[in-house]
């Protein structure tokens, strides 16, 4: 499965159009994972375990949008976007969507 | 003087030293992060990363989605400037560095997940602020784009 965020796989040619295709996870945080992330909050820098677990969950989310895109009987996804938001205290959602297209 | 005051002068005084502590350590920090910073930024200056969706007229062999991301927290000398600074709508440079720093390390590991690439095209930023409790306040820099590989 081929991903870009262009409107083309570059060097070959759309065949066929399936439409809108999407993936979403939430992911709620680790309480364990917050304790050290709130020691780090004093000092700032990178919180790496949140890094860490919002890349996973990305992820999973464009994992889900392959495999909704291979159903379809697509090959690649054109034009991914990635949207994100807070969904309640402790819990992020991540969302990709594009177009799903077969190309030769 | 009761207990009740003897309690609020310890919590005073133990924001006072957490105040200059984590100035001097969030100032340190933040140094070593920028000199790491443009240090892999020369390191990976051949690899163009841009905003545009147009490529270069030539055969393509290979084409991927590539992403970089950090969630990055500003340290409590920052958090203080920052609701002070927002008190008087004024510029708030403690914050500004600290995107900056997110942002080009953001970049910077989404070229990292194709250093053999010949170019990454339509790069585009998403900001995430994660957490609005007191405990954790982080925000999380995105950046994608597809990496083009030409035929050699």
């Amino acid at each position: 499965m081929e991903i870009t965020n262009i409107e083309i796989i570059p060097g070959k040619k759309i065949v066929a159009h399936y439409g809108l295709v999407c993936g979403s996870t939430v992911r709620s945080k680790n309480a364990f994972k917050d304790v050290g992330a709130s020691f780090k909050n004093m000092f700032g820098g990178e919180l790496k375990s949140y890094t860490k677990l919002l890349d996973e969950t990305r992820q999973e989310a464009v994992s889900r949008l392959t495999t909704q895109a291979a159903d379809l009987g697509a090959n690649a996804v054109v034009n991914v976007r990635f949207a994100t938001s807070d969904v309640a205290a402790g819990a992020a959602e991540i969302y990709a969507y594009g177009t799903a297209v077969k190309v030769e | 003087m009761n207990s009740d005051n003897i309690r609020d002068l310890l919590q005073l005084g133990l924001a006072v030293v957490f105040f200059i502590v984590s100035y001097f350590v969030g100032r340190r920090n933040e140094q070593a992060h920028f000199a790491d910073i443009i240090r892999r930024e020369k390191a990976l200056a051949t690899l163009p990363a841009g905003t545009l969706r147009t490529l270069e007229e030539r055969p393509v062999a290979q084409s991927k989605m590539v992403l970089g991301n950090i969630v990055i927290a500003g340290d409590f000398f920052k958090m203080v400037v920052a609701s002070l600074a927002s008190v008087f709508g004024l510029r708030i440079a403690v914050a500004e560095s600290l995107m900056d720093r997110a942002r080009r390390e953001a970049v910077l590991r989404m070229k990292e997940q194709a250093q053999d690439a010949d170019a990454i095209v339509n790069v585009r930023f998403e900001t995430m602020k994660l957490g609005n409790r007191e405990k954790i306040s982080g925000v999380e820099m995105l950046a994608y784009g597809t990496a083009i590989y030409y035929v050699k």
